[in-house]
């Protein structure tokens, strides 16, 4: 009689969960497909060029931190160096690369050392030397030793950024010409209150570059990075564009973000104690706001496709990168739990966390063990194949109707992906259940496996090379 | 046995099953529509561009009769698609074809149209694309129409009327947009930033704005003023100078040394706070160049460092003035002059004729890091 009792309890609770998550993301798709519509729209009326010549600029400081990027950081950097934004300024933060990233970037820039003064105001390892580009002015690169993760490589950016916004972006990341233009003429509507910004950003895998730009947008029908793409979409569009409406923006992600200077001053910086810095600093940001009751504030996420980033081609590769995402999560989770539910931080309180620490925490234990007990169940005799399998549809079709929604609020917003690449999304969708899924599963377990055996590095996979 | 309810979850699959497909459905129509409708845009936007060729190349661009056909065909999503070049991956208008048809659209029978539409259309985002084309054809006489659109509850038209305003650079829409500006001063960046872009004539509006009880209205109000001061506001400008607000009083600063005010940023230097005295040194630079120098140095002791950098940054600049200067913080005994002097020695190295350069290397070579 226990057993069953067991296995009929976890049935039930699984099958509430399942449902209350898929009611959840119909919420957010619902949600996100307006803000997005409204965002893009904002954009379509937005007049660029008054933005662009006004006397008032929003100096914006780049800082790229590359650690072994031989592959990626030439056409980066072109990508940036070509920007249409009336002031910027590029600081590359070498963080002690062993391969030719160094060489690539003087054979770009023909650098010459500086004599800059260096106040070390943010936590960032040993800067060796720093140097400047005599063909592009504006542009820095540091060297610096390694041993900081990003965070410590972004501080050393942040030491000598003189502009009054930060854009730290990945060095795998490829801009397009407009994406500052875009982001900061969102921001010039309330730079007193827009604190914070992300902006959608797509996998560049299978797109031809030619210097710094995207020539091809032939998206890679790699299901690997298909399902990537699948995911971004419910991540950055689903999801944070929703978060975004209530102000309860979680993550400003790495790949590409704007924050305001005084902001990341105040802050002292991104940790170097977490495993990854972008999602904790936005915490953070939350945290310092509603603790000095600075009413009003916005940390924004907008649908603009802004730039385009690699992504692992392999399983091994993202298994090892979503292993550091679990862990980053639960990190900073585990950190801030004294935000949840704490009326103080309202809609990021009440809606964000909860789904957070059920969803993306304790998410992967429900998954795992209700189709454990389930398949028990079946074995044991105690479930019937006939609700085994209704059961098992049911994971299936939940999914894959929470992707559609994704999907569709990407599509309605934008116009990317030819619709032929788009049937093949949703193509996918269908069968995500039967493999990728429980890839992703496990790349979270151990995940979470590490994060409880406090393992706090960086790890990078290794990046396929380029035709 | 419990009852697993197995019935009911195949009912639920069977409706998730029908939305998966319907969903899918959708998505396929949204984005054939999608795509369907960019090349409808497209190519109704490279007609319309080899229409305005033609006319060109016929001679009749002035003529008022070749307008008519633009007036009638030309729908306000595409007029905006060409004011602004927004759908550049159709087509590009360059300023003289912008021109044509923006002189066209700046006709009373259109100005109607789009004040109709303005007003009365349902969807938020055809009111803004109606007001935008009273922006872009630069209609004045619709001023009060976006100056009202200014008191909207909705952002976005707010926002969008503002943008509309700026299209039109009259002293009107000006009026309109410090108004504005006065009765919501959060939106001063914004409307700062817009007012900027307008011809000079708007300075005597602006001055009005200086003496607001509000200290962000002042602000911006100077840092407007920053573009357009000119001799005659001086008297006012000095006046902001003694501001109750550090940020009016830097700002000022700022103003004063774009129309060369020597006297009155010399006595800033002597302010307070440390934003106002490093506005001060950097304007004095920009209003006297070199003649700064003897000012500024004394200021090189400051206890802020912004200050003692805006020194520096001085002095880097117009170091041949400053060498006597330096040469006498290095023989000194005070570390923080003695340091930046060096700094500053080393940071102009680069740009200096031979005969400074030799007199650089030479005060360096006796210092310990020479």
């Amino acid at each position: 009689m226990f057993v069953p009792s067991i296995i009929y309890a976890v049935f039930i609770i699984s099958l509430g969960y399942f449902v209350i998550l898929t009611a959840f993301y119909l919420f957010l798709a619902l949600i996100g497909s307006f803000e997005g519509i409204r965002r893009e729209s904002q954009g379509e009326g937005e007049d660029y060029p008054l933005f662009y010549l006004s006397t008032l600029k929003l100096s914006v400081s780049i800082i790229m931190p590359a650690r072994n990027e031989e592959e990626w950081i030439s056409d980066s950097l072109k990508s940036l160096i070509n920007l249409n934004y009336p002031e910027f300024e590029i600081i590359v933060v070498n963080d002690g690369s062993t391969d030719k990233t160094l060489e690539k970037l003087n054979d770009l820039l023909d650098l010459k050392p500086i004599d800059l003064v260096y106040v070390r105001h943010y936590k960032d390892g040993k800067v060796n030397e720093i140097l400047r580009s005599e063909k592009y002015p504006n542009v820095t690169v540091i060297n610096k030793e390694s041993g900081h993760k990003k965070a410590g490589a972004a501080n050393a950016g942040l030491n000598i950024a003189r502009y009054d916004y930060i854009c730290v972006m990945d060095a795998d990341t490829v801009l397009e010409r407009d994406s500052l233009l875009k982001v900061m003429a969102q921001v010039d509507k309330d730079p007193d209150k827009i604190i914070g910004v992300g902006s959608y950003f797509g996998l560049v895998n299978g797109c031809k570059i030619k210097d710094g730009m995207i020539v091809d947008h032939s998206f890679s029908y790699n299901p690997v990075i298909a399902y990537q793409n699948i995911e971004y979409m419910r991540s950055l569009i689903g999801n944070r564009l929703a978060w975004s409406k209530y102000n309860a923006m979680p993550n400003v992600a790495g790949g590409f973000g704007v924050w305001r200077k005084d902001i990341l001053y105040e802050l002292g910086g991104y940790s170097v104690d977490f495993t990854c810095e972008d999602i904790e600093f936005t915490f953070r940001a939350h945290d310092y706001m509603a603790k000095h009751k600075e009413k009003g504030y916005k940390i924004l996420m907008l649908p603009y496709h802004v730039g385009w980033t690699e992504g692992p081609s392999n399983i091994k590769s993202l298994i090892l990168q979503r292993n550091r995402w679990q862990r980053v999560v639960d990190e900073t989770i585990w950190h801030y739990k004294y935000m949840i539910f704490n009326p103080k931080y309202g809609f990021f309180a009440f809606l964000v966390l909860p789904y957070f620490l059920l969803y993306e925490v304790l998410g992967i234990f429900m998954e795992v063990i209700s189709l454990i007990f389930v398949t028990a169940g079946w074995i044991m005799g105690v479930l019937e194949i006939n609700v085994f399998l209704a059961y098992l549809c049911f994971m299936l079709l939940s999914q894959a109707f929470s992707s559609l929604l994704c999907i569709l609020s990407f599509v309605e917003g934008q116009r990317l992906f030819r619709i032929k690449y788009v049937m093949y999304l949703v193509a996918l969708t269908l069968v995500e259940f039967f493999w990728y899924r429980w890839f992703i599963s496990l790349a979270k377990l151990t995940g979470t496996v590490d994060f409880l055996r406090r393992k706090r590095t960086y790890d990078m996979y290794v990046r396929a090379k380029r035709a | 046995m419990y009852n697993y309810y197995a019935g009911t979850i195949w009912a639920v699959n069977a409706v998730l099953l029908l939305l998966v497909i319907a969903t899918s459905a959708v998505i396929y129509f949204s984005a054939a529509f999608k795509e369907r409708l960019w090349q409808v845009r497209r190519r109704a936007l490279l007609e319309i561009k080899r229409d305005i060729y033609e006319v060109v190349l016929s001679g009749k661009a002035t003529s008022g009769s070749v307008c008519q056909p633009f007036i009638d065909n030309i729908t306000p999503q595409q007029f905006i698609d060409i004011a602004t070049n927004r759908s550049i991956d159709a087509a590009f208008f360059n300023k003289s074809e912008q021109q044509l048809i923006k002189n066209c659209f700046n006709s009373p029978e259109k100005a109607e149209g789009f004040v109709k539409i303005a007003k009365t259309a349902k969807n938020k985002w055809r009111r803004i694309e109606a007001m935008l084309c009273l922006g872009y054809a630069n209609i004045t006489s619709t001023i009060d129409l976006l100056d009202k659109a200014l008191s909207s509850r909705d952002e976005d038209v707010v926002y969008f009327a503002m943008i509309s305003l700026a299209q039109i650079k009259t002293v009107g829409s000006a009026k309109a947009l410090l108004g504005f500006l006065r009765s919501r001063p959060s939106n001063s960046y914004k409307v700062a930033s817009i007012l900027s872009g307008f011809p000079k004539d708007i300075a005597d509006e602006v001055i009005k704005l200086t003496a607001d009880k509000d200290p962000e209205v002042r602000l911006s109000a100077v840092t407007i003023l920053s573009k357009f001061a000119s001799g005659h506001h001086i008297k006012k400008l000095g006046s902001l100078a003694w501001d109750v607000s550090a940020e009016v009083r830097a700002a000022a600063c700022d103003c004063l040394g774009n129309i060369g005010a020597k006297e009155m940023l010399v006595e800033c230097l002597k302010d307070s706070s440390w934003l106002v005295k490093r506005h001060a040194i950097l304007a004095l630079e920009k209003a006297i160049g070199a003649g700064a120098v003897p000012e500024v140095i004394g200021l090189i002791n400051d206890a802020s460092w912004s200050v003692v950098d805006a020194v520096k940054d001085v002095m880097t600049v117009h170091i041949k003035e400053s060498l006597p200067y330096i040469e006498k913080f290095i023989s000194g005994e005070d570390y923080i002059p003695k340091k930046y002097s060096i700094i500053v020695l080393k940071n102009s190295l680069k740009s200096l004729d031979p005969s400074t350069k030799a007199q650089v290397i030479g005060i360096l070579s006796k210092t310990d890091s020479g």
